[in-house]
């Protein structure tokens, strides 16, 4: 029934800066690519940026998201609603109600931290961190916020200052053991992790216990290296405390760790508490963090697909450019988001939308995370994590240390998210978004709001422009004109354009008339459920 | 009553309920008792989108002159119009239908509305599409209820080993609001029965080639691979045929077309919706002096050969007794044409309804034409478009009317328009017309048909069922016409009419039914509009009012703190809306409650705002 897939075209694979005409194609595709399902405005500002002014701002420091605070919970005595509990310790009496109430605050906060309207990259590549160091957060809230606020503060920054921090981070330790691997048992969870998957990734296995980029030896020397990192204060209901990690010195083994040819046989010298930091300096001595990161990259903002011309024409200069900015990954990022290939036709949309992006792509538009109150605003925000949840994405969750299968299981990887029972859920995501009734929380209904959505246009009395407006937020690529007139008839079924402009601006005489209101929005929503049904907006 | 409907009825019992009594050994068994016999029926809604001017479909043949009048540019002449019967014709393209009706195969039902016609074809859509009332914002489709009395879950467990096929179908690209259901709508869309896989607006375009058309093909793909009822449909699609050559080559003879395939490829779904689109005639409906030319007349032409070649399809293929038909429109249009050659959103108008099992023949009176009407005035409904749902759920569907009633917010009356497989076949008399006045009912009837009769009974009944002779008029061998007046019949009542006919072979023959009812009695609920526009403007605004009787009414305007700042009384006239002038030039900005009392007391608010 499909089109047969023929070869693909050769796709010009220049580093190069693209050069080519700025328009609202390739200033959404750099936005969608760059940030959570962007808006119609947000579009127009990249458009009047230009290329360089639209990474300029995105790369730009913005502040940080408001503190999560409380917003469902009022059993704290020293915090109430919308008072922020990351400098608090969890309350005695109901320490699992509050450590709750937390989690279920963070996963709301961070959700729709994501979907900031700040034209930043820097939530894309918050969410990239957390994927790429994996670590399953089912414990205290406020650690988790710890490694996010990281993520933030680093994330297109030294890379490899990153890894540092990181491998002494309280969830970090917890998540892979290093907090029990000591100088006598010694654990190489995290010794492993940081080379096969935070660094310089596993290569092919050559020979007994080595993995080209470097052997078993090397796990077994850095997960020594690693001893005497502990952590404290998780969970704590003592003032003044918090997640922290320390480091004892009889839990270290100071003995000198011996590496493997991989890394020139170099052997690593006690330094107590800094030794981390030599390590982690010594494995970025090895150019191939450089690709192993580039390739990463490349794969979360580009494709999934790395062929010889891509390795050499894109990965390699990447490389360079982080080398050069001795692992800064702002140069080798701007690099890639600015350069002709990123904007070749064939790229633009051909990578298949995470459940985040699915869900904000759907709240976002329809305003649905502002509702007016902390509480509300909470509320929908976790109804939005809930959604990605749904559809196959936890965040704060994720499914192994590898992160999301989507990201690293080849040869599917984007596709991944897609199966007949995600589809579903995307499709159930999509219902509730068109539904009358939308969510229900605090004993009243919660619907999406698409005549606001349509009210952002610039003519959506005009039924081809707001056919054309929408589209142009829910869709990578210019649509079909069969597909743009089905879309128009499920707006107008059997009827002339002129009825959709007199009716919206009847609506607009009487906004009182609720029923008129209801009988707009349901052929609004009918059209907008067919933006939704195809293919091309699971596409990004 | 069969298992089944006492199922129906029964709103305690569910099935897991009975499931799990112990009979769940053997579901086949257990399901098998409650399938109705009947279920194999299938009904065909056919929505004409933008308003069809019924005027010009249903023409009274006593009103062509008026009907010049007050619409002399559009207006039929009478070598335009096609006979039906001796009061009623169709629209001369309509030779399709026409040929059914004289087989008995199409009826026409007149005049069909609610009150406080709303004239936004959303609005009005919405209405009736949703079986509510005009004040009413009712989610769900009426077919939906309908469908979830037996299926109450869907979509959860949908499609299912019992229900493998689309419990409804609609036809094009956008799914029927008739069929929306509490969770979902009960309908799946199929623009191309032999292509269900990939069913996203536009279908499966041509994609580019690279990556990004890679991707997409592949999103395609796997949405096909979901679509769960893809592959019943395109097996029925490619199981079934058809056989009647005189389908035309337009969109709604396509749609029939795939309907009849479906149904002959063995598909059990019992409700199929389909569209005709371009009814929103503002302008040039007909071209030039031939009023045969047009878009109106290239619509009605392929609305009624679609329809022919439909019935002439089922027939071919031996299911036509399994199928009926029902057209409707969200409104008909004014009485007075415009100036572009065009008529404007107006009130009601007829629908018809054609299958093997309607009762043929024109119900209803053709609208009187007053050739003094304003511009703003529509055709005053004379049945309720609910009366026709119920009447053909409980025909068709076996329905039983205590549940028709709780699927209609308003009550309901029983119209027989879709019994007709119960009639008995040999109709050669049309029914009286039944023309009420304000104590009596006269009945008029014509017979050309020879050898005369010995003589006619004429019967009455109250409920549209169970009928009574009333009395014998024998024959006249010089006239053609009869005429009885009907004394014995009180106010607020509907009256059905038929008559039988008492042939020379001493066989009898049995007319359709009409209804009448005396003027002036009552005919729906008091409905009262909201204030348009609102935000009042000193010009224009409005507000409509249906009384049921020729009525007085008082009326005030009460502002913000309860003093009353305006007041009057005003006459209705009765069975139709009332265009109530608001006028509110004097008053200071702010919101202001509008009020009207009747006669007897009802009140009715609405919320009037000035800036």
């Amino acid at each position: 029934m499909l089109i047969s897939t023929l070869p693909a075209p050769a796709v010009v694979t220049s580093i190069a800066p693209y050069t080519g005409p700025w328009t609202r194609l390739q200033a959404g595709h750099l936005l969608r690519r760059a940030t959570f399902a962007p808006l119609k405005a947000e579009i127009d500002q990249a458009l009047s940026l230009g290329l360089d002014g639209a990474i300029n701002k995105l790369f730009a420091n913005v502040a940080l998201p408001d503190l999560p605070v409380y917003y469902d919970y009022e059993d704290n005595p020293d915090a109430g609603i919308g008072n922020t509990w990351v400098d608090l310790p969890v309350s005695e009496t109901n320490s699992n109600d509050d450590a709750s109430a937390r989690r279920r605050s963070l996963d709301g906060w961070w959700m729709a931290s994501l979907a900031t309207d700040q034209l930043t990259i820097r939530e894309k590549m918050c969410f990239f961190w957390h994927n790429h160091f994996g670590i399953d957060g089912p414990g205290d809230a406020r650690a988790i916020y710890q490694f996010i606020t990281k993520y933030r503060a680093f994330a297109t920054g030294d890379f490899r200052e990153l890894v540092k921090q990181m491998a002494v981070n309280p969830s970090m330790l917890v998540f892979l053991n290093g907090n029990s691997n000591t100088r006598v048992n010694p654990n190489e969870n995290f010794a492993r992790e940081i080379l096969e998957l935070f660094t310089i990734g596993k290569g092919q296995q050559i020979g007994d216990g080595d993995y080209t980029n470097y052997t078993e030896q090397d796990v077994t020397e850095l997960a020594r290296a690693f001893t005497g990192w502990r952590v404290r204060g998780l969970n704590t209901q003592v003032a003044g405390l918090g997640p922290e990690s320390y480091y004892t010195t009889n839990r270290h083994d100071t003995t000198e760790k011996q590496l493997s040819h991989r890394f020139n046989n170099a052997i690593i010298e006690n330094n107590g508490e800094n030794e981390y930091q030599d390590v982690v300096d010594l494995i970025f001595q090895q150019d191939e963090v450089s690709r192993f990161i580039c390739r990463k990259l490349y794969r979360y903002f580009v494709y999934y697909k790395i062929n010889d011309a891509v390795e050499s024409d894109i990965i390699e200069p990447m490389a360079q450019a982080l080398r050069g900015a001795d692992y800064v990954i702002a140069p080798a990022l701007k690099l890639l988001l600015r350069s002709e290939h990123f904007y070749e036709a064939s790229v633009i949309g051909d990578i298949i939308k995470s459940p985040i992006d699915v869900a904000h792509s759907i709240y976002r538009p329809t305003d649905y995370l502002n509702q007016g109150s902390v509480r509300d605003d909470y509320q929908a925000a976790r109804r939005a994590y809930l959604a990605a949840r749904d559809m196959g994405l936890e965040l704060r969750r994720p499914p192994s240390v590898s992160g999301w299968s989507a990201y690293y299981q080849g040869p599917g990887f984007h596709r991944l998210w897609l199966n007949t029972a995600t589809l579903q859920t995307r499709t159930d995501v999509q219902n509730r978004a068109l539904s009358r009734n939308g969510w229900y929380w605090d004993g009243a209904r919660h619907p999406f709001d698409w005549l606001t959505t349509i009210s952002r246009y610039d003519n959506p009395g005009d039924p081809n422009d707001l056919i054309a407006e929408m589209a142009d937020e829910f869709v990578p690529q210019a649509l079909k004109p069969t597909q743009l007139s089905a879309l128009k008839e499920l707006l107008l079924p059997g009827l002339q354009d002129f009825v959709w402009t007199s009716e919206y601006a009847d609506l607009g005489a009487n906004p009182n008339d609720e029923a008129l209101r209801v009988s707009v929005e349901i052929r609004l929503k009918h059209m907008v459920e067919g933006m939704l049904q195809l293919a091309e907006f699971h596409v990004h | 009553m069969n298992r089944r409907n006492f199922l129906r009825t029964s709103g305690a019992l569910s099935l897991p309920a009975l499931l799990s009594t112990g009979v769940a050994a053997d579901p086949a068994g257990f399901f098998s008792q409650f399938i109705n016999p009947d279920s194999d029926k299938v009904l065909v809604l056919i929505r004409l989108s933008g308003g069809n001017d019924g005027l010009n479909t249903l023409i009274g043949l006593d009103q062509l002159d008026k009907l010049s009048q007050v619409r002399g540019n559009i207006a039929l002449s009478a070598s335009d119009v096609i006979g039906l019967n001796d009061t009623t014709g169709l629209h001369g393209s309509m030779t399709g239908m026409k040929s059914l009706y004289d087989e008995g195969l199409l009826g026409a039902v007149q005049a069909v509305g609610y009150p406080n016609q709303n004239r936004s074809h959303f609005r009005s859509t919405d209405i009736w599409t949703s079986g509510s009332a005009s004040d009413e914002t009712e989610t769900k489709g009426w077919l939906g209820r309908y469908l979830e009395l037996e299926h109450a879950e869907f979509p959860a467990g949908y499609p299912n080993e019992e229900f493998p096929y689309p419990l409804a179908m609609t036809m094009g690209n956008v799914v029927s609001s008739t069929c929306q259901g509490s969770l979902s709508n009960l309908s799946v869309v199929v623009n191309n029965p032999f292509n269900f896989l990939y069913i996203a607006p536009g279908g499966n375009t041509s994609l580019p080639n690279g990556n990004y058309g890679t991707e997409v093909s592949y999103v395609r793909e796997l949405i096909g691979q979901s679509n769960q009822y893809g592959a019943v449909v395109q097996e029925a699609a490619n199981a079934g045929n058809t056989l009647a050559v005189n389908y035309t080559e337009g969109k709604l003879s396509d749609q029939l077309r795939n309907i009849a395939t479906l149904i002959a490829g063995g598909l059990q779904t019992k409700i199929y919706v389909a569209t005709l689109g371009g009814f929103d005639t503002h302008s040039e409906q007909v071209t030039g002096n031939n009023r045969l030319l047009g878009d109106h007349a290239n619509l009605l032409t392929e609305l009624s050969d679609s329809i022919k070649a439909f019935m002439d399809d089922l027939k071919l293929l031996g299911v036509d007794r399994r199928v009926m038909g029902l057209t409707f429109s969200e409104f008909g249009r004014r009485i007075r044409s415009n100036e572009s050659s065009g008529s404007d959103h107006g009130d009601a108008g007829p629908l018809f309804l054609f299958g093997n099992c309607v009762q043929g023949g024109v119900m209803g009176q053709s609208p009187e034409i007053d050739t003094a009407v304003d511009q703003n005035t529509g055709v005053p409904f004379q049945y309720d478009f609910r009366d026709v749902y119920g009447s053909v759920l409980i025909d068709w569907f076996e329905v039983p009317e205590a549940t028709v009633q709780t699927l209609f917010s308003s009550g309901f009356t029983y119209l027989p328009i879709a019994n007709g497989c119960s009639r008995p076949l040999n109709i050669i008399v049309d029914a009286p017309a039944a023309l009420g006045d304000e104590y009596f009912i006269d009945l008029d009837w014509q017979d050309h048909v020879l050898p005369r009769p010995q003589g006619f009974r004429l019967e009455r009944s109250e409920d549209g069922r169970n009928f009574q002779i009333i009395t014998r008029v024998p024959a006249k061998n010089s006239v053609t016409g009869y005429t009885f007046r009907d004394e014995k019949v009180r106010k607020n009542k509907l009256y059905y009419y038929r008559l039988q006919r008492e042939n020379t072979d001493r066989t009898i023959s049995t007319s359709g039914v009409q209804t009448g009812r005396l003027r002036g009695s009552s005919r729906g609920d008091w409905a009262v509009g909201l204030p348009r526009p609102n935000p009042v403007r000193d010009d224009g605004s409005y507000i409509k009012v249906y009384a049921p009787t020729d009525a007085t009414a008082a009326w005030s305007v009460t502002d913000i703190s309860g003093r009353k700042v305006r007041n009057g009384s005003i006459s209705l006239l009765g069975g139709q809306d009332n265009r109530i002038p608001l006028r509110p030039a004097g008053l200071p900005n702010g919101t202001y409650v509008w009020q009207l009392i009747t006669e007897n007391g009802q009140r009715f608010s609405r919320k009037m705002l000035r800036q």
